[in-house]
């Protein structure tokens, strides 16, 4: 959890301060990056979203949780990476090339459909799905986190889900 | 309620983000109701599948990456004195006397990446690639081949991507088995690479490329030059591993996740001894 003491070091730079921040935060950034961006630029989107936190951290004003600021920083980061049109080859996770030995974890093929239909989806909408499903984030942290009003996110996750739902069929998935 | 505004509704009632009345009569619609119940069974098929999925761990050198950043930002302003070979040579000097000794302790000594090549990033992904093979050889193979247009191939086929066929399109010494070989084009190079195995599990990456990449892949890393079998193979010292570099026919060859010399040795023989032109 990162609680006020962190938040104050960050706030006056404290090398101590970030790391510890970063420590508590990297793998949900990371996670989310992931799903949006891809294996490949995850890392570097990573990277610029905790460079953004430091950078903005004295506009946070803790009227929501730090982690619905911190979903705010890095679903935009993601959503810039990929309307910069740097990658538009967005590759799913298990599309890569694996070897021999990494195929044993990726047995299940209802991964790779379902890293597929994500990849096929509109950013946004991924994003509010990702945070919904992956990172169990509230209608209201979601609404805040992706700046749109919370009545709308009820609707664009049942699109979500139904565009997901025809490109798996698409793919040959059969529940 | 009727379907399309119970459909409507669904993600929230899905989700518990809706009031406990709207609950209770969209409950009673899908109670009777066999085409809202089948898209409410949807989303939850979905999301049990988008739950499973599983991420990588980021890399371990992220942190470092983020604070190197941090610190150029005031650094940008004082001109920071590079740090160049001449200012390493007493070191690696030293390193040179010992090397042998090293080798057979395996004692590394820990240096920090420092692009010294014309892609300074590169050699920061490749720093991590190699700090990831010491750990988890597959899992740094995945990321590694992510990162730039690769391409899984038969040895034998290789000769297509890349004009020649590659060393380990003739096998290799006993006791090793090729995972697999891919062709990847990084930004300095496009070379051959071979996973391997050892019989004891272990795991060695071969590359093949047209010149000698030693600085660009492994930046300021401790150097050191012996003789293995007839030729002159250059060390390099990594962070807990051994790689090992040389001059192969008209090619490179560059080994990571090296025993020690006596295996580089073998290795250098063998590929002599099987250099015979293969049929393209
Ligand atoms: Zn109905």
């Amino acid at each position: 959890m990162v609680d006020a003491a962190v938040l104050a070091g960050c706030r006056s730079c404290e090398r101590g301060a970030q790391q510890r921040l970063y420590e508590l935060s990297h793998r949900q950034v990371y996670r989310l990056m992931v799903r949006m961006v891809g294996l490949q630029d995850a890392t570097d989107v990573t990277q610029q979203v905790f460079l953004q936190v430091f950078r903005k951290i004295d506009q946070f004003a803790g009227h929501s949780k730090f982690e619905t600021w911190l979903y705010r920083l890095a679903s935009n980061e993601a959503l810039q990476h990929l309307r910069k049109g740097r990658r538009w080859k967005f590759q799913p996770l298990t599309q890569e090339p694996v070897s021999r030995h990494a195929s044993e974890e990726d047995r299940n093929e209802n991964k790779e459909l379902i890293e597929r239909a994500l990849s096929k989806i509109d950013p946004e909408l991924r994003a509010i799905f990702v945070l919904r499903e992956i990172e169990g984030l509230t209608y209201r942290e979601i609404a805040e986190a992706i700046e749109i009003p919370e009545g709308t996110v009820g609707s664009r996750l049942n699109r979500a889900r139904r565009e997901l739902q025809q490109h798996l069929a698409d793919l040959g998935w059969e529940p | 309620m009727n379907c399309l505004e119970v459909q409507e509704s669904l993600a929230a009632y899905f989700d518990g983000e809706i009031a406990a009345d709207v609950r209770s009569i969209m409950e009673t619609h899908l109670g009777r109701c066999a085409e809202c119940t089948r898209d409410l069974a949807g989303f939850k098929q979905i999301s049990v599948m988008t739950r499973a999925l599983q991420t990588p761990s980021p890399p371990d050198s992220l942190w470092a990456q983020i604070e190197q950043q941090l610190d150029q930002q005031p650094l940008a302003v004082s001109a920071e004195q590079p740090r160049t070979w001449a200012s390493l040579a007493p070191r690696l000097f030293a390193l040179a006397a010992t090397v042998v000794v090293a080798l057979g302790l395996g004692s590394f000594i820990y240096d920090s990446w420092i692009a010294q090549g014309e892609h300074p990033r590169f050699a920061v992904e490749f720093g991590q690639y190699v700090d990831g093979f010491r750990r988890d050889p597959i899992a740094a193979q995945q990321i590694f081949l992510a990162k730039y247009e690769s391409q899984l191939v038969d040895p034998q086929q290789a000769i297509q991507h890349v004009g020649y066929h590659p060393a380990v399109a003739r096998g290799l010494p006993e006791g090793y088995t090729l995972v697999s070989t891919h062709v990847v084009k990084m930004p300095c190079c496009t070379c051959v690479q071979a996973l391997c195995k050892r019989s004891d599990g272990s795991t060695l990456a071969i590359f093949e490329h047209d010149e000698n990449q030693t600085t660009e892949w492994f930046g300021d890393s401790p150097e050191t030059m012996a003789a293995c079998h007839d030729k002159q193979c250059c060390f390099v010292q990594l962070d807990g591993q051994l790689a090992a570099s040389w001059r192969q026919g008209t090619r490179h060859i560059t080994m990571l996740g090296v025993e020690d010399a006596a295996e580089v040795s073998q290795m250098v023989a063998w590929m002599d001894e099987n250099k015979a032109p293969l049929p393209d």
